[in-house]
């Protein structure tokens, strides 16, 4: 009896602590759990800053890869546009797009917003188009430059005055500095002419001596040979690099008048004109006032017929597109004679037999006499000076050759116009700026995730300058002139032999004219007194 | 009464070892999490410093010397806008290393009425990692004796180095060392 009365005591105690070890268990492991999971929650927490803050950096370093990219967009002579919100451009794990505004002057500011992760960062630059001046080469060619014997070159400032005050006391005729020639290839200056006494001094004073009054540089390859008693008295150090020469297209004249010259010639005043041919017949004489555009197909003066150049109220700027003939024997005036007054485009290229002998002529003929004050720009002709030719200003042409005799200034007050070619753009201001206000940027989620699930595919960053559309003329290999306009991924490049011009159209800005390389010509057509 | 004892000691023994695995885990996951806090300070510090520097002229940072010398403090105005074409810097700002309170301090306007100052970390080491107060370079970094914060000029580039050094609630030192080269932007 007393044996089974403890068995049920044991029995009910054994009830009454039954689930107080798995009440115990269960506390303890919840408190490790709880441990457990906030441990967890403050790992989270900091890896998440650490990935945050590894995000912004990248989103920084793909936002200045952005700027770097429309810097060699505005190089190229594009806008500076890449990319949008909407379609970024792809880089690495992230995504940017470019956004250019056109400041005053040349300027341009790039606002580059770059996202990464969770990333955000835009950063801002302002860079400002530069022009090398091309008229700073002086007389230049793309190619060779021969002196002929006894030819003189020299330089003067037509800012200081006339050319008259300038030129120095005991030599006479030349002012003895200034000079400046420039080739892409190889310089030849030969000796004195046959009656020279061989004297390099006496020659110069006698005028017989070949004399370059200043610098005379060949291309980075290219050789200065010169005889014996030439004289150089300049730097003749090679270039570093040769500039380009960009074929030019004139400015649109939204404004066209129609005027017409006879043989006669005549006087046409100020503006803008579009003319298919003229020709000034033998005494003929054309007089032109500035400020002038005057884009005309072919001109040809012949022996005897004389050009005008008025500048005194603004610059004449005359581009023959085909054909420019200037026969011996066709004078230039220059009523205030200055260099700087007068440009002239020969864009033609193309030989064509135009006077039915059945041998092609040259798309420029450059033969006057006396003095010529001006700028040349003949990218794509080879061009003699005439022994009897005075040429005052500077020149641009694919090859030189100075006729013996010829005399040759370079006027240094060319390098302040806007004859210039395009150069690396400079950075004026770099600086963090506030975020856009786009949708993929208040989503701080991965920006490639979100596209996706948009529906976007990001493009990539080489393909993402939006001046996908361009116009470009060119030699083909047999030498003929062909245009394209359309999209640039879609053109043949293998077509192509030599670049004569090239522009780039994003639909807001038309950057022109612009060539392979990003040179561009730009001209002064109303106010000389700006740059 | 024996079934009690043994019950007490098995739980004091499953407590115990519950304890033990507990404090050593934290001892760990503080450690760790000390250490690494640390390192997120000087590298959040040290991005602070490199943003405020990138948007300025290096020609304008003449004081900062090249080495082996060094500044601890640098003034510096970063671009605020273009204007005519020409870049208008904003209000001076002074980034400093406090050495009394051991902490850097980022000052807009400095010395003027209306300066304004944030705290941008504490902790900061006396003198940079391996460095001692002797003559000479003792860490080979070749900066001599260079404070917890270091600017020295390099080319067209400001070389920063922090060190922040810090002691837990158990006495263990955690020192950890951040550098980083910067280029002016400007």
């Amino acid at each position: 009896m007393n044996a089974n009365s403890r068995f049920h005591r044991r029995a009910a105690a054994r009830a009454d602590r039954r689930g107080n070890l798995l009440l115990v268990s269960i506390i303890f492991v919840m408190v490790i759990a709880s441990m457990g999971m906030v441990m967890l929650q403050m790992h989270q927490s900091s890896s998440r800053k650490q990935v945050q803050a590894t995000d912004n950096k990248r989103a920084l370093y793909i936002a200045e890869a952005g700027l770097a990219e429309a810097f060699v967009s505005l190089a190229q002579g594009k806008s500076g546009n890449i990319g949008s919100p909407e379609v970024p451009a792809l880089y690495g794990d992230g995504v940017y797009w470019v956004e250019a505004t056109e400041l005053e002057g040349d300027e341009v500011a790039l606002v580059s917003t770059g996202l990464c992760g969770t990333g955000r960062f835009a950063v801002s630059a302002v860079m400002e188009r530069q022009l090398d001046p091309l008229a700073s080469l002086g007389f230049f060619a793309s190619t060779d430059v021969v002196v002929g014997q006894g030819a003189q070159i020299d330089g003067y400032m037509s800012q200081k005055g006339l050319l008259e005050e300038q030129l120095d006391a005991v030599l006479g005729l030349v002012t003895g500095g200034g000079a400046r020639l420039c080739a892409g290839g190889d310089i030849t200056v030969e000796g004195a002419q046959g009656n020279g006494v061989g004297l390099a001094l006496v020659d110069q004073i006698l005028g017989t001596g070949t004399a370059i009054y200043g610098d005379a540089h060949p291309g980075p390859s290219g050789v200065l040979s010169q005889d014996g008693n030439a004289t150089i008295t300049g730097s003749t150090t090679p270039l570093l690099e040769v500039p380009q020469l960009p074929g030019v297209e004139p400015p649109e004249t939204e404004i066209v008048t129609p005027w017409r010259f006879g043989p006669g010639g005549g006087t046409i005043p100020a503006g803008k004109y579009t003319i298919g041919s003229g020709t000034i017949g033998e005494h003929g004489k054309l007089k032109l006032k500035g400020p002038m555009v005057m884009v005309i197909d072919h001109l040809r003066m012949e022996s005897g017929a004389s050009l005008q150049i008025d500048s005194s109220g603004g610059q004449v700027a005359l581009f023959v597109q085909e054909c420019l003939e200037l026969m011996p024997g066709t004078t230039f005036e220059s009523t205030d004679q200055d260099p700087t007054g007068f440009v002239l485009f020969a864009n033609g290229t193309e030989w064509v037999d135009r006077d039915g002998d059945s041998v092609p002529d040259p798309p420029l003929t450059f033969a006057p006499t006396g003095d010529f004050y001006g700028y040349v720009y003949a990218p794509g002709s080879d061009v003699t000076i005439p022994s009897d030719l005075h040429f005052i200003g500077g020149l641009a042409a694919n090859s030189l050759t100075v006729a013996p005799g010829a005399r040759l200034t370079f006027d240094s007050s060319l390098s302040n116009t806007e004859i210039t070619v395009a150069s690396l753009p400079k950075l004026i201001a770099w600086r963090i700026v506030e975020l856009p206000d786009a949708e993929i940027v208040d989503l701080r989620k991965d920006p490639i995730t979100t596209l996706k699930l948009n529906g976007v595919s990001p493009i990539k960053s080489s393909e993402a300058p939006l001046d996908s559309l361009f116009k470009i003329r060119y030699y083909d290999a047999s030498g003929t002139i062909c245009g394209y306009s359309g999209v640039y991924g879609d053109f043949d490049w293998t077509a192509v032999e030599t670049v004569i011009g090239m522009a780039w159209d994003d639909g807001e800005v038309y950057v022109s004219p612009a060539p392979l390389v990003g040179s561009r010509v730009k001209i002064a057509t109303t106010d000389r007194s700006t740059k | 009464m024996l079934e009690a004892i043994i019950a007490l000691a098995v739980t004091a023994i499953l407590l115990g070892n519950i304890a033990m695995v507990q404090r050593a885990t934290g001892d760990a996951y503080e450690s760790s999490v000390f250490g690494s806090n640390l390192q997120d300070q000087a590298d959040t510090t040290m991005d602070r410093i490199a943003l405020a520097l990138m948007s300025t002229d290096f020609e304008s940072l003449d004081e900062v010397m090249a080495a082996p010398g060094f500044v601890s403090a640098i003034d510096y105005e970063v671009v605020a806008d273009v204007e005519d074409g020409e870049p208008i810097v904003g209000t001076p700002e002074r980034i400093e290393f406090d050495l009394g309170n051991s902490r850097i301090v980022w000052k807009r306007d400095p010395g003027a009425a209306d300066e304004m100052s944030v705290v941008w970390t504490k902790h900061v080491s006396d003198m940079l990692e391996g460095e001692l107060p002797d003559p000479g370079d003792d860490n080979g970094n070749g900066i001599v004796d260079e404070t917890g914060l270091a600017f020295n000029a390099d080319e067209r580039q400001i070389t920063v180095r922090l060190t922040l050094r810090r002691t837990d609630s158990r006495g263990t030192e955690y020192v950890r060392t951040t550098s980083r080269r910067i280029t002016c932007r400007n």
